[in-house]
């Protein structure tokens, strides 16, 4: 059974972390890009999410992260991924997500990196 | 082996390994991805859906930007579905028509890389890295585009087998969407065929009960029609099959003798009883004989031949008459109501008459009858009036159409009330 998605925003200056549960699936795109949409591009220049551990993502909710990620390289805002098993890292450059995001294991070094981003903090 | 060495074979061998571990990794991938499609595709029978979902996941899976789908009739001259993402509209339009110059040209199911349709095909659009022409039935085809990879990596032998498989599984998903719609619309087409069957068989059981209540009235109003009538009616509804027209038939008078005289002896209630027993004795030898009652009058009838044949409506006639004779001689026997034995005298003539409807209106209404009229009618009526004693009389056009089959004994010319000219009169024998 598909776990439904839950977002949780907290905003760190002008870094988004964006906490991520359930299955990314073709269903979460309504929830995640509405989750996009919130953050202010003028304040907002860096975002991590940062998915719930075993968190299983299928192609269709890769092409909603590659649609999240284009958008944001249009609007000149960084982005992060935390969370993802050793599995989905591979997935991940294998489709080549990690041309438009940097993968992190640890969310504090990822929140360093993204607020020293030229447009960040 | 000196260390250099040993530590070179090891990074080789890792080196090898994580070759392996990233081809596991990709089969996995593949493998989940195809259950995945798989998943998402059968969950749907709406044709858009699939299309739309199917294109969301290859790109995923593949990692593109960019991704068409379009479907079209076999001619590739009407597009039917185009779904895509990361096209402009003008873009859109111009994919549109490369798609169908390129399905007219390359319909077979083959993977085309940028540049590799067949010769003369028409040139990939710059953006688009790879088409995969597919057929989904006899009469529908369509093609996948997609965009270059995120990784700027060529698509590859593995990622064209994987392709492959996923549009089988498209094109299987896609003709289910179709069978479903077309059985929906057939059980749509079903409902309403029902419903106007059940409409119909709604009006026709209320047709049903006007044609039984109908029915019911023709069955008590034909016990006083001619039958003559009422099968002309039934046949021939207008009254034009009724018209009067000139046509060669027999007519035969039947009366009882002495009728006047008998009511007075027996009373009205007994000769009526008495006409009944007779007559209806009568009605089964006239209708045996293609006879009909057109007229009743107290102790007379009148009765038409009308077959087709001059020859067989006369003989019909004298046959019905001479049964007559014989059923009034065996009722006589047995009867004792009478003291003395009933004659039932017959005039037949055969000639042309004047047949059909005749309406009379009044401001109260308009009744109608169907009967014969004319010479030959008036002269069977005068030649009956000149029968006695239970004989049977003829003119000598009937004497001579039956002559046959009886005896006819010429009794001379005779002169007959209110018809100018004598007239030759013919008496049927007993006997054949």
């Amino acid at each position: 059974m598909e776990k439904a998605n839950t977002v949780k925003i907290e905003e760190k200056g002008s870094v988004a972390v964006v906490g991520i549960s359930g299955d990314v699936t073709g269903r979460s795109e309504i929830t995640l890009r509405s989750s996009y949409e919130r953050l202010d591009p003028e304040k907002i220049k860096g975002i991590l999410l940062k998915f719930e551990k075993g968190t299983y993502f299928n192609s269709e909710g890769l092409k909603v992260l590659i649609l999240i990620f284009a958008e944001a390289r249009k609007r000149d805002q960084k982005i992060a991924v935390s969370g993802l098993s050793a599995h989905f890292k591979k997935i991940f450059g294998m489709v080549g997500i990690t041309k438009f995001a940097e993968i992190y294991d640890d969310e504090g070094q990822a929140v360093k990196n993204l607020e020293s981003f030229p447009g960040g903090e | 082996m000196d260390p250099e060495s040993l530590r070179g074979k090891q990074d080789a061998s890792s080196e090898g390994l994580e070759i392996i571990q990233a081809e596991l990794d990709r089969r996995a991938y593949y493998l989940r991805t195809l259950y995945d499609v798989s998943k998402e595709l059968f969950g749907t029978v709406d044709f858009d859906a699939i299309l739309r979902n199917f294109m969301l996941m290859t790109m995923g899976n593949f990692g593109v930007f960019r991704c068409f789908i379009l479907t079209c009739n076999e001619a590739a001259d009407r597009v039917r579905h185009f779904v895509s993402i990361g096209f402009a509209d003008d873009e859109q339009v111009r994919l549109q028509q490369f798609s169908c110059k390129f399905l007219a040209e390359n319909s077979s199911c083959t993977v085309y890389a940028a540049g590799l349709g067949k010769k003369g095909s028409p040139p990939f659009p710059s953006d688009i890295s790879l088409i995969f022409p597919f057929r989904i039935d006899s009469g529908q085809i369509g093609i996948l585009g997609l965009g270059p990879k995120l990784t700027e990596e060529p698509f590859v032998k593995h990622d064209k087998e994987l392709l492959g498989t996923l549009v089988n599984n498209l094109v299987i998903a896609l003709k289910n969407a179709l069978s479903f719609a077309e059985i929906n619309a057939l059980n749509k087409e079903l409902r309403i065929k029902n419903e106007e069957l059940e409409n119909a068989l709604h009006e026709l059981q209320r047709a049903m009960r006007k044609v039984e209540i109908l029915e019911s009235i023709k069955a008590n109003l034909c016990k006083f029609v001619p039958a003559t009538v009422t099968r002309m009616i039934e046949k021939s509804p207008t009254s034009e099959s009724l018209e009067a027209k000139e046509r060669d038939l027999t007519v035969m008078f039947l009366d009882i003798e002495g009728y006047t005289r008998i009511t007075e002896k027996v009373g009205g209630t007994e000769t009526n009883s008495l006409v009944e027993k007779y007559f209806s004795v009568f009605m089964d030898a006239i209708y045996t004989n293609n006879g009909d009652v057109m007229e009743t009058a107290g102790d007379g009838l009148m009765i038409l031949f009308l077959g087709e044949n001059e020859t067989l409506h006369a003989l019909d006639a004298v046959r019905t008459a001479a049964t007559i004779r014989g059923k009034t001689a065996d009722i006589n026997k047995a009867s004792t109501a009478v003291s003395q034995p009933l004659a039932i005298n017959i005039g037949i003539t055969s000639g042309q008459a004047f047949l059909g409807a005749s309406r009379f209106d009044s401001p109260t209404g308009s009744r109608w009858t169907y009967t014969a009229h004319g010479m030959l009618v008036n002269t069977a009526a005068r030649i009956c009036a000149r029968a006695s004693g239970g004989s049977i009389l003829t003119n000598r056009a009937t004497a001579e159409r039956a002559g046959e089959e009886f005896a006819f004994i010429p009794l001379g010319k005779f002169s007959l009330k209110n018809i100018s000219e004598e007239m030759e009169i013919f008496e049927v024998g007993q006997g054949p």
